[in-house]
């Protein structure tokens, strides 16, 4: 009997206290709550291989050329929609090389300062991001 | 006697889960690239809110979140989400898209507060990637909606305070439309003699309209994120310590400095390969250890650090009237309030679980003060962005701005565009999340590398309170004409957007 009371007695506190857990869970958490970290998170993830043999790009056509390329020529970019751009050349240690924005025109880079290799070129906006692999030789 | 002792660590349970469900604890994780443009990922915060419509502060809580990716051996770029809003999904969250395609902003689906478990979102980014092989980075910031609306600037009294141009009296800022300098009632002067270098035009930011603000200072991991994605050039313009120094060297100075835990992990190569940053403020031989101060605000940061800084992740800084309405709201200003609402402060220097993501304080503020970090005594620099709220928190006890926004009374200086003549130059243009080759912010109409433009605002954990100095006062202007050109230990800052 005593301890079918005290079943029920806990009981009623159980149901209580859930109630009390439930009513702050959903109360309004104010903007002056606060806890734990810095309100700061990131997460990363590698080696992603993208295999993209046909691209239905809506927004443009790019169209980077000759490449391979002479020391002596100049590297020649025309986009279909003309729009400001960025154009970055890189080299495969990843070091950014070359950095200019374009506003709509057609880009002619002379690339007397580089020296034969392989070279990454980025091309983007906020429209587009497109990456070509570009190989330099000697004249 | 056996079914007493399972209600008692039935409720016992109960208790310790209810203990540990209160922090923010911003979390992103799970991380997936499908298809030809298709990123995803889980998320999860504490606390959030949006009580836009029924409870003060009328505002809302958010995460604003920007991707960069790499090609091979390449260096880190923005990923440009699409702008259209129906092409990103999310199980529980609404998604908020930007017209320049930067980020998107995370935030409640419907009106109400609580805990943000594990949401998947799915977002889609806009052109394409060629054929290769990539990494990519999903970062996330909590920041506070700050609503349209009117607010008055100055409280009449603070040092160099702004002011009705007629009288000694707040100036009520009710549009975006230029304002004035001179001595009529509809125009702005300061009381002393850093009045505005001239008429603000109609394009600097004045904080009527709404804006999202970072809630917390930029921290020391975050710090070290953005380290790390810059080449090796990039990082010798953010850091004091070169990038090539060996492993274990603090970035800021040959010892630990004020609190400021990051230290290069693994040395770079003079321009070609960069350094990793980490943190390691118990300077043991473990770095990224649970007391390494990733969570401290950053200190030592310049302007031309936190322009960068903000630049990459597509936000701006704020401007001295935004600092104003961020922590003043809607509310009638009282003489020399803080960021909380009433002049009164307590300082928090007793730190308890130092260097950890839960440090908090021993201090208990009274009926009318505000707990922050200031006042000359231990510890001597930051302490965790956010220390001082907790689950049961008002505005005073969390030091809090009207909007929710932590610390912008104390911990670090607030580096902010000021009304002198260069900073009205200002039109806020967000970052385009891009990095010129030598490290330095280049978004047009930002104050250059010579600072000018920029001032301080909110004062820090050195700052004092007293007399005219009341360097946390929000209408404080003591240091707006001081240029942040160099890396101060008690410097750091927030964005907006």
């Amino acid at each position: 009997m005593i301890v079918h009371k005290l079943h029920k007695y806990l009981m009623q506190l159980l149901i209580t206290a859930l109630l009390i857990c439930f009513s702050m869970s959903t109360s309004a958490q104010s903007a002056y709550h606060g806890g734990k970290g810095d309100g700061y998170a990131s997460a990363e993830i590698s080696n992603i291989v993208l295999n993209i043999n046909s691209v239905s790009n809506k927004f443009q056509s790019i169209n980077l050329y000759p490449n391979p390329i002479k020391t002596s020529e100049n590297l020649k970019i025309n986009i279909s929609n003309p729009m400001p751009y960025y154009l970055e050349i890189s080299d495969l240690p990843g070091r950014m090389l070359f950095f200019k924005n374009y506003a709509t025109e057609n880009a002619s880079l002379p690339l007397s300062g580089f020296q034969a290799g392989t070279y990454i070129v980025r091309i983007y906006n906020a429209e587009f991001n497109y990456f070509q692999k570009l190989i330099i030789v000697n004249p | 006697m056996k079914i007493f002792r399972i209600w008692i660590l039935f409720c016992l349970a109960l208790l310790i889960c209810r203990w540990h469900c209160h922090a923010n604890n911003l979390h992103i994780n799970n991380v997936q690239v499908s298809g030809n443009n298709n990123i995803s990922f889980n998320i999860s915060w504490e606390n959030s809110w949006a009580l836009d419509s029924s409870t003060a502060p009328f505002n809302h809580d958010a995460v604003w979140i920007f991707i960069k990716f790499r090609a091979a051996n390449g260096n880190w770029a923005p990923l440009l989400l699409s702008t259209d809003g129906a092409l990103h999904q999310s199980d529980s969250l609404a998604i908020e898209t930007v017209s320049d395609g930067a980020g998107v902003f995370l935030k409640r689906k419907h009106q109400g507060s609580g805990t943000i478990q594990n949401a998947n979102v799915n977002l889609k980014w806009s052109g394409y990637l060629s054929s290769g092989t990539f990494d990519f980075k999903v970062f996330g910031i909590e920041m506070v909606w700050v609503p349209q609306g009117s607010f008055y600037v100055g409280d009449g009294v603070s040092y160099e305070t702004l002011s009705r141009g007629d009288k000694i009296m707040p100036y009520f800022i009710q549009s975006e439309n230029s304002i004035k300098v001179g001595k009529d009632s509809s125009s702005m002067l300061d009381t002393g003699s850093f009045a505005p270098g001239g008429n603000i035009p109609q394009a600097f930011p004045k904080g009527y309209h709404g804006f999202y603000c970072m809630k917390y200072e930029i921290s020391q991991d975050q710090y070290v994120d953005f380290l790390n994605c810059l080449t090796y050039n990039q990082q010798t313009t953010h850091v004091t310590t070169s990038p090539d120094a060996a492993p274990g060297s603090f970035a800021f100075g040959a010892n630990m400095a004020n609190r400021n835990g990051i230290v290069i992990q693994s040395s770079g190569t003079n321009n070609n390969l960069p350094a990793v940053f980490t943190c390691n403020a118990d300077a043991n031989t473990i770095y990224n250890d649970p007391e390494d101060g990733q969570t401290r605000a950053c200190n030592f940061m310049n302007w031309n650090d936190l322009a960068a800084y903000l630049q990459w992740a597509s936000l701006r800084p704020m401007t001295e009237l935004e600092f104003e309405k961020i922590c003043r709201g809607s509310n009638k200003p009282v003489a020399h309030e803080f960021a909380w609402g009433t002049p009164y402060a307590i300082d928090a220097n007793t730190p308890e679980y130092d260097g950890t993501d839960s440090q908090r304080v021993k201090e208990v503020p009274g009926a009318d003060t505000g707990l922050a970090s200031y006042g000359y005594t231990a510890p001597t620099g930051p302490q965790r962005t956010g220390f001082a709220a907790n689950k049961n928190t008002n505005r005073l006890q969390s030091g809090a701005s009207y909007y929710g926004a932590m610390e912008m009374s104390g911990n670090l200086w607030e580096m902010c565009i000021v009304l002198t003549k260069a900073g009205l130059n200002f039109t806020g243009i967000t970052g385009d999340g891009t990095m010129p080759g030598d490290g330095f912010a280049n978004t047009t109409g930002w104050p250059a590398k010579d600072c000018n433009g920029a001032g301080y605002k909110g004062g820090a954990w050195n700052s004092g309170i007293a007399g005219q100095f009341r360097d946390l006062a929000v209408s404080d202007r003591f240091y707006i004409t001081l240029l942040p050109g160099d890396r101060r230990n008690t410097s750091g800052g927030r964005g907006v957007r």
